[in-house]
């Protein structure tokens, strides 16, 4: 009895990894899509969206690199510029003021977290 | 100890007002002004402005259109994260590979996810050439030239690109469920779903709070797919609330009706999560 439990169960789990493994196709499918076209010419898009990219063409990149409307070097600086300081000023100051709130009186505590809250219900 | 660990939350006070609360209050003001943006007066007209937002019916669209997509995309994240989270479990190997599938759309750029979806759903895309080729050239729509389809296809995007997200807040806080529980629930007989419905879904209900809760607020506030799927057209059908409040402001230059709008969903946000903030905790065990 006990043996045909467990087969039955570890059959279910082959069916759920199986269910699984089928969601995360079809979600990865999208970004499939992006990633082959990169390295197709715009008619073979059109005619085939789905198949491999042979022979891959690195054409598009090309012409992203040496676009004048497309400085890539400054995009990036600019992103990092902003995650960096973004990013570090946020977990300093955020963690300071989180070890205050802890560790103050209960209502006290209410009052800050409705503060803080308050951003997160505004929308930007 | 006290006045040290004071001047801990000084910087992040002192931020958050400059920062935060004094546009808000400032939102506030000009709610209750006629300013249009440009101009170097303006009038306090009282609540005219939100007397004018019952009989706007561009804005009620818009209320409308928000609604669908927070309905639609937070409950088909929450259950499917959940489903998923669960599932990702006990998945053994490739857990941690699925899981960095799941979560990587949330990784990218809400803009750039648009306009890949773009290329797929636009009547010329990739879905319906592949519809073409696979013979069933008959059902080939547009996914984003009317309204209806349109909406969908935003909540569609809006699905895939969360999804993860609330995937890993689910798988987070069901690992911290201790295994012993489990173990009882076996003892006693207890089967998968038995399992999931008394030890796992009751732990797991302050993750559950937190996802629900930041699933709605940002639905609510969604603004940059409609942007780049269909810029709130056509005409004025598929316009979320945050559109409307930014079209508003300045592309119509009516400042102070568009922050009276944002008041408006200020409120409506802040009373949601409120309720469910108490329904949580009413529920935890």
């Amino acid at each position: 009895m006990k043996y045909l439990k467990n087969r039955s169960s570890r059959f279910g789990n082959h069916i759920l990894k199986l269910i699984l493994i089928l969601l995360a196709v079809i979600f990865a499918l999208p970004l499939y899509i992006t990633v082959i076209n990169i390295f197709k010419p715009t008619k073979m898009i059109s005619a085939s969206p789905m198949s491999l990219p042979i022979p891959p063409i690195l054409d598009n990149i090309k012409s992203v690199l040496q676009s004048p409307n497309v400085n890539i070097g400054q995009m990036y600086f600019n992103s990092i510029c902003i995650t960096v300081f973004g990013v570090g000023i946020c977990i300093l100051i955020s963690s300071m003021a989180a070890y205050y709130i802890v560790r103050t009186k209960k209502n006290r505590e209410a009052l800050y977290i409705f503060i803080f809250y308050l951003g997160l219900w505004f929308h930007m | 100890m006290r006045k040290k660990s004071k001047l801990f939350v000084f910087p992040a006070f002192l931020i958050y007002t400059l920062l935060m609360i004094v546009p808000i209050a400032g939102a506030f003001y000009l709610s209750l002004t006629d300013w249009n943006g440009i101009s170097a007066g303006f009038n306090l007209i009282g609540f005219k402005n939100y007397a004018a937002m019952f009989k706007d019916t561009r804005l009620h669209n818009s209320i409308g259109v928000t609604i669908t997509i927070t309905f639609v995309v937070s409950i088909t994240v929450n259950v499917l994260g959940l489903f998923i989270a669960s599932l990702l479990n006990n998945a053994g190997k490739i857990t941690n590979t699925l899981r960095s599938i799941f979560f990587l759309p949330y990784v990218m750029s809400t803009v750039a996810i648009s306009f890949i979806w773009f290329s797929i759903l636009s009547y010329t895309g990739v879905l319906n050439s592949i519809l073409e080729s696979l013979g069933f050239g008959n059902i080939i729509t547009d996914y984003i030239g009317n309204s209806k389809n349109a909406i969908l296809s935003i909540c569609v995007i809006e699905i895939w690109r969360t999804l993860g997200f609330h995937m890993v807040l689910y798988l987070a806080s069901i690992q911290t469920v201790p295994e012993d529980l489990y173990e009882a629930c076996t003892v006693d007989g207890g089967s998968r779903w038995q399992k999931f419905r008394y030890v796992t879904l009751p732990m797991i209900v302050p993750g559950i709070t937190i996802s629900v809760i930041m699933s709605i607020m940002s639905e609510m506030k969604q603004y940059d797919i409609v942007k780049v799927i269909t810029n709130g057209g056509p005409g004025y059908s598929t316009e979320t609330i945050t559109y409307n409040i930014v079209t508003q402001a300045f592309g119509n230059n009516m400042l102070g009706y568009s922050s009276a709008i944002a008041v408006f969903l200020f409120i409506i946000i802040a009373a949601v999560s409120m309720i469910q903030l108490k329904a949580g905790s009413k529920l935890e065990v």
